[in-house]
């Protein structure tokens, strides 16, 4: 894998990736996210429903918690995951956890990581980890780590996770010379060390000396739909010690539900990559994601001027929730200015029928409209990292913070 | 469709030896080919699946469920957006059944009368009443191509004096569902044939039914549970007493063998939830009966649910993948029901 960087804005990158092993003809333009498929299918969106949505991230994101349960079928299967799964199209990456669950805090161990299973908790040794990897064949991973921090980690809890990640590190290097289906894999490396700064320069340090192609920042939190709440500002200067201290030249990862202001800010600091956890976490609540970030609003279908007013207004909550009883009898679509299927088709009174009498439906067409808002969001930061106008696009979402007052406390704060 | 009538109904093919025909009924939201099986989407959806996708298994036409429309989103909400098909973006025809079966099936405290049925509003508590004339209400508000009346169903292992009331009460409530009917030029309204497993009631009820100007018919109160033997001879007899230049939709059925001996025996139209509803538990229906995928015995059954399926779901997946995502991705619902919906749909041609 190589990272090619074209334009640099403050810390932000315009990046270029290539020669990902099996896929050596794709070329992916970062910052990016992945297109998150638990399993090994989007949620809720058969293939022909993923198809119609646009702009489909490369990278399809596998974490290995629901496929520990199968790895003798996979082994047997003997091709990989991807082409189990059926997505032979896309770049497989794997993950140690599902970024969209909070993971239970206080079950690793020196010996090895827990990940939780429809059946229960599975320990995970590095030779385990790797065996499951070998099965899965990804053509990115990331190394098994010890991520279970959080902003109330006691020190020595933070400097454990730091070294046991090292560990983890360095028998998954040695245990991959020895798998031959992973011969073509990059494994990425996971800089580790809660809220302690020096612990994450540490583990900045230290991971850069390892054959990783890749770093990945963890041990912010536990992950899972409260971290859509979490504004980026609180960890900002923790990102950047650890950027500070991995080389420039390879891809940087910061996983979790980040919403797109926390996406920008994380782009400025210097991540490359992201996962598309945000968008499903939004949807399993009901609600759709509504950031207005063009500088000028797109041409409504209707062009009514009223419209165009309470589109405004709606704008200015970045969320819509639709479970509220006001969409009861709104028959405009989420957002008038939005392309997707769901809206060029469905209306909120309609969508908040399906999520009042808990039909199936209602997610997906949540799903694929806020898939599409965030993988539009990404083209639109690409943009404004090759024009150099970053700072007016946060501010911009900022504007629209004003309603949501935790948020808005948080980010003046920085 | 020449002149005011919302339905006609046109056969292409008969057979020799059954009583089985194939024919094209022209609702005013589409042309179906029967016989047909019904997909039920209870609440104005089908299981996780856009009209569109519904339109590719070759859906022509879908069921909603009146008490459960009547109460989320209700009828005024129906009506503010045009009617159900407006409502879920679905073009094609649509069927309403009563309210009147699911009442009486879901609800612990529904009380028949001769004005209606009686019952307890899930909500609140408060006492409510569903007439014939609610329910037709309620459904011109749905706007389906085709409405049911409501009827006086009792259970098809009931015996004694009830069965023959609620036979002639069913009557009764035809013509009380036919008066208040304020759109016959676009929704048809269709009887429903009761009597039990009586045959001289059910004889009764076909023909007095048979004398009312209607577009088609419908054979209910059966499917629940009775013998086998018993269930035939009831259909069969209720077919021979109905007009042969109309639909007939015999109600709740069914399974696959069902469907084939029932339109031997001159029905046209089916339904039943269990396609879909079965998808949701991880069941994907085959030829040789059902594959519970959650099964250890498919995790290495690298073959597709049914490779004599047209289907997305079989064309592009293993019965081993399907074991590892269903019940547990949600993904998975929707990739079962497609192909539950689209077994059921291409076995009743």
């Amino acid at each position: 894998m190589k990272l090619t960087i074209k334009t640099v804005s403050g810390n932000a990158r315009l990046g270029v990736i290539s020669g990902m092993g099996r896929h050596s003809s794709q070329i992916l333009n970062t910052p990016m996210c992945l297109l998150y498929t638990p399993g090994g299918c989007a949620p809720y969106l058969s293939k022909d429903m993923l198809q119609k949505v646009l702009n489909l991230p490369q990278i399809s994101h596998i974490p290995v918690n629901a496929i520990v349960e199968h790895q003798t079928s996979l082994e047997k299967f003997g091709k990989g995951m991807a082409t189990f799964s059926s997505m032979e199209e896309f770049i497989l990456y794997s993950s140690v956890q599902d970024p969209s669950q909070a993971v239970q805090s206080g079950y690793n161990e020196k010996m090895g990581v827990a990940v939780w299973t429809k059946g229960g908790k599975v320990k995970l040794r590095p030779e385990d980890y790797m065996q499951l990897q070998a099965a899965i064949q990804p053509d990115i991973f990331q190394a098994l780590c010890d991520s279970d921090t959080d902003g109330l980690s006691k020190r020595k809890r933070v400097r454990k996770s730091v070294s046991r990640t090292l560990e983890y590190l360095d028998k998954c290097v040695e245990l991959r010379d020895n798998l031959k289906s992973l011969e073509d894999s990059c494994m990425f490396g996971v800089c580790v060390g809660g809220y302690e700064e020096d612990q994450r320069v540490t583990s900045a340090k230290e991971t850069s000396l390892r054959p990783v192609s890749g770093f990945i920042l963890e041990g912010f939190h536990q992950m899972g739909p409260e971290m859509a709440e979490f504004p980026f500002t609180k960890i900002s200067h923790l990102v950047t010690a650890t950027l500070k201290n991995v080389p420039e030249d390879k891809p940087r990862m910061l996983p979790g539900p980040w919403d797109p202001l926390s996406i920008i800010q994380a782009v400025k600091a210097g991540i490359d990559m992201f996962d598309s956890t945000y968008p499903y976490v939004m949807a399993e609540k009901g609600q759709a994601i509504t950031y207005v970030y063009k500088q000028e609003p797109k041409e409504l279908r209707n062009n009514k001027p009223e419209d165009a007013l309470q589109e405004q207004e709606t704008h200015a909550t970045n969320i819509m929730d639709l479970n509220e009883p006001r969409y009861h009898d709104d028959f405009k679509p989420i957002l008038e200015s939005c392309q997707c299927y769901s809206c060029l088709n469905f209306t909120r009174a309609y969508i908040n029928h399906l999520l009042n009498t808990k039909e199936l439906l209602g997610q997906t067409l949540l799903m694929m409209h806020n898939f599409q808002s965030y993988f539009d969001f990404f083209e639109t930061i690409r943009e404004s990292v090759a024009k150099n106008n970053l700072q007016s696009l946060e501010q911009l979402l900022m504007q629209h913070h004003q309603d949501n007052t935790h948020f808005a406390q948080d980010h003046r704060k920085s | 469709m020449a002149g005011s009538r919302a339905l006609s109904f046109k056969i292409i093919a008969e057979c020799s030896t059954t009583k089985a025909r194939a024919s094209h009924m022209s609702l005013p939201h589409q042309v179906v080919d029967t016989p047909v099986f019904m997909p039920v989407g209870t609440q104005g959806t089908l299981k996780g699946l856009v009209p569109e996708q519904l339109e590719e298994i070759g859906c022509q036409i879908i069921l909603g469920n009146t008490y459960h429309l009547g109460n989320r989103p209700g009828p005024d909400l129906l009506e503010k957006a045009n009617g159900l098909h407006s409502f879920m973006n679905w073009n094609r025809a649509l069927l309403t059944d009563s309210g009147g079966f699911q009442m009486v099936s879901l609800l612990k405290l529904a009380q028949i009368t001769e004005e209606g049925v009686k019952f307890q509003s899930p909500h609140d508590g408060t006492e409510m009443l569903l007439t014939p004339e609610r329910s037709i209400e309620i459904q011109n508000s749905i706007g389906a191509d085709i409405i049911m009346q409501l009827d006086d169903v009792v259970h098809s292992t009931t015996t004694g004096p009830r069965v023959e009331e609620a036979m002639y009460r069913s009557i009764r409530w035809l013509d009380r569902c036919l008066e208040a009917h304020k759109r016959s030029h676009d929704q048809n309204l269709f009887p429903i044939v009761q009597g039990g497993l009586n045959p001289e009631l059910r004889k009764i009820c076909a023909i007095e039914m048979t004398k009312r100007d209607v577009p088609g018919f419908a054979i209910g109160g059966l499917s629940g549970g009775e013998e086998k033997s018993h269930f035939w001879r009831m259909v069969t007899l209720s077919t021979d007493h109905l007009p042969r230049d109309k639909p007939i939709y015999l109600m709740g059925v069914g399974f696959a063998v069902d469907l084939v001996v029932c339109v031997a025996l001159g029905c046209d139209m089916f339904d039943c939830v269990f396609p879909t509803r079965t998808a949701r538990f991880g069941s994907a229906l085959v030829p040789t009966g059902q594959l519970h995928l959650k099964n250890k015995e498919f995790s290495c059954d690298f073959g597709p649910i049914d490779d004599t399926c047209p289907c997305s779901t079989c064309k592009t997946f293993t019965r081993a993948y399907m074991h590892t995502i269903v019940t547990v991705q949600s993904t998975s619902c929707s990739l079962l029901t497609i192909h539950n919906v689209t077994y059921q749909v291409s076995t009743t041609p």
